[in-house]
């Protein structure tokens, strides 16, 4: 194993207790992998083309909507009612079959 | 309304806060059940399922944890299940240690500069669907908890009941298998040229 795989492999140990992959300069350990990937043009590349992928990621699975037909079905299964008429009308009617 | 005032009413069975409650949870629970199930109708039904069972059990949540953490953990596990039943996912991968011989054996080359505008792609947004599909589940989770949902590694290890090292190993080698599914498609010669044409 060369020396280039041991720093990449050092790298991605130490990467895991640093969650912003070498950028909090206030880790120990995230000062650490940025010293090592100073020192490993490679390891630096490879660990940007990790940020990128996370990046496309978050680009991509931006949040959805949920529409009113959804919403309204989502009530209709959990027997909830949609709006605070529906809520008072069937209290009263709740109240009128108690009497 | 104060949060804890409302899951009080709709534990005492107060329709109009567990409507409250539904309406404003329902978004972030469909976009994890869909970043989960990848698919829209699936999504729906785990959003169903997912608030179903939280009200059901709404009496046994205890405040200890955020209450989102508490319905994510419901909405996890019927996203796992649902993926169980489907087998979709591909159960046969299994992750272990990046092998970095063969990944420095490669000649490691940046990405072209334009890759954020390709999620408008159609072809490499199915790319990106069919790599996270292949990540195995428990893998899955823990990507889509701690890099799409913004979760700390503590409420991640919290909520899919694992050890802090498990949920940072586990994300690092997800993180690595999905940058070697999209390192293929960047490798191809003008992959730029043909995303713009």
């Amino acid at each position: 194993m060369s020396v280039k795989h041991i720093g990449l492999k050092k790298i991605t140990s130490l990467s895991q207790f640093c969650d912003k992959l070498g950028k909090d300069i206030t880790n120990d350990v995230c000062r650490e992998v940025e010293k090592e990937l100073e020192a490993c043009p490679d390891c630096r590349l490879f660990y940007n083309t990790i940020e990128n992928t996370v990046e496309l990621y978050r680009l991509s699975f931006e949040n959805r909507c949920v529409t009113k037909d959804m919403s309204h079905r989502l009530l209709k299964k959990l027997k909830l009612p949609e709006n605070q008429d529906e809520i008072s009308e069937e209290m009263f009617d709740e109240s009128e079959k108690n009497q | 309304m104060d949060e804890k005032k409302l899951i009080k009413e709709a534990v005492a069975g107060d329709q109009r806060a567990q409507t409250r409650l539904v309406l404003a949870y329902q978004e972030r629970v469909f976009n994890l059940a869909l970043r989960m199930t990848r698919d829209y109708e699936d999504a729906e039904d785990v959003m169903q399922e997912t608030f179903l069972t939280a009200l059901k059990k709404l009496h046994t949540f205890e405040g200890k944890s955020q209450f989102f953490t508490w319905l994510y953990r419901i909405a996890i596990n019927i996203s796992l299940q649902k993926l169980r039943e489907k087998k979709r996912s591909n159960e046969m991968i299994s992750i272990s240690d990046p092998d970095f011989e063969t990944i420095h054996g490669e000649k490691i080359s940046d990405w072209p500069k334009d890759t954020k505008e390709m999620v408008n792609n159609q072809e490499f947004r199915e790319l990106l669907d069919s790599a996270l599909e292949r990540l195995p589940p428990n893998y899955r989770s823990v990507f889509i908890l701690r890099d799409l949902e913004g979760l700390s590694t503590s409420e991640t290890q919290k909520l899919l009941d694992l050890s802090e090292s498990n949920v940072k190993v586990r994300l690092m080698r997800a993180r690595i298998f999905l940058r070697e599914e999209l390192k293929a498609y960047f490798g191809k010669s003008n992959v730029s040229e043909a995303h713009r044409a």
